[in-house]
């Protein structure tokens, strides 16, 4: 990843969960991957996804709660009351994160009983298009 | 754009729309899968066609169908907007904004082959682009937003 890949993205994760705070910065172990911040708080990493030959990356951020306040967590995180969980047809072990009517990524549970959650996000190349 | 680079144009997309670009199943069609007999139960070749990409059980599946069944006339706008139903499927519902502006100039390049030329022919060409189109944003985005 370089300079302008970890600046794009990084603008990208601002405008998608409406956090100025966010930083993106290199991962000092991989330079194919990088670390997501939020405050002085690591949040996720975000890593390069060109299995099919198209560069796409896939930011993951463990949630450390349970089913009924992951909303409530996500909003207070970032401060963003438009932030959505809405539920998945056909699919109880996951639910999707929208702002607003915007699709986010999909939050799925991490062990059966729900005790924890790891939202995933694909960020296309077009995307960062525009940033 | 007019003239002979028009038209290289055009048959660039021509061939792009009808070519084997797609890699498919190991077992997809390898010509149409009508039959006469399809086509006289369905009272014409047109319904058949219709039918046959209606049963397509995916994107893939359904533009495969309409290379290789293409009527070569206005009437697979038709055809194009049942591929186009199935492939917008998997990828417009979670699409972000850049994603769907980048997806309408897209489809808006795959217009302007039949607004430059008059004739069905070229109604066909801009319809199978579209399908393309589709099927191709739905591959490359589909998979990934669906993760």
């Amino acid at each position: 990843m370089d300079k302008s890949e970890l600046r794009k993205l990084q603008e990208f994760l601002r405008n998608a969960f409406g956090a100025t705070g966010i930083k993106v910065g290199l991962d000092p172990k991989d330079t194919e991957q990088a670390v997501v911040t939020f405050g002085e708080r690591q949040i996720g990493q975000i890593i390069v996804d060109d299995e099919d030959g198209d560069r796409s990356f896939s930011f993951s951020m463990k949630i450390p709660v349970e089913r009924p306040v992951l909303q409530e967590y996500l909003r207070r995180l970032f401060d963003n009351e438009d932030l959505k969980i809405v539920a998945r047809m056909k699919k109880n072990d996951s639910v999707e994160l929208n702002r607003g009517d915007d699709f986010l990524g999909v939050i799925s549970a991490d062990d059966p009983k729900g005790k924890s959650y790891t939202l995933q996000m694909a960020i296309l190349d077009f995307d960062l298009e525009d940033l | 754009m007019r003239g002979a680079a028009f038209r290289l144009f055009v048959l660039a997309a021509a061939l792009a729309s009808t070519g084997p670009a797609t890699t498919g199943p190991a077992l997809a069609e390898a010509a149409c899968p009508v039959s006469d007999e399809a086509a006289a139960k369905a009272s014409s070749y047109v319904a058949a066609v219709e039918q046959a990409i209606a049963a397509a059980p995916d994107c893939l599946t359904a533009y495969r169908r309409l290379q290789l069944c293409q009527l070569g006339s206005s009437a697979d706008n038709a055809l194009s907007d049942m591929v186009r139903g199935k492939c917008e499927a998997l990828f417009l519902p979670k699409a972000r904004p850049p994603l769907k502006k980048a997806y309408g100039a897209a489809l808006k390049r795959c217009d302007r082959i039949a607004e430059g030329n008059s004739g069905s022919m070229y109604q066909s060409f801009a319809a199978l682009c579209q399908a393309r189109t589709a099927h191709d944003f739905a591959r490359k985005a589909g998979a990934k937003l669906a993760k």
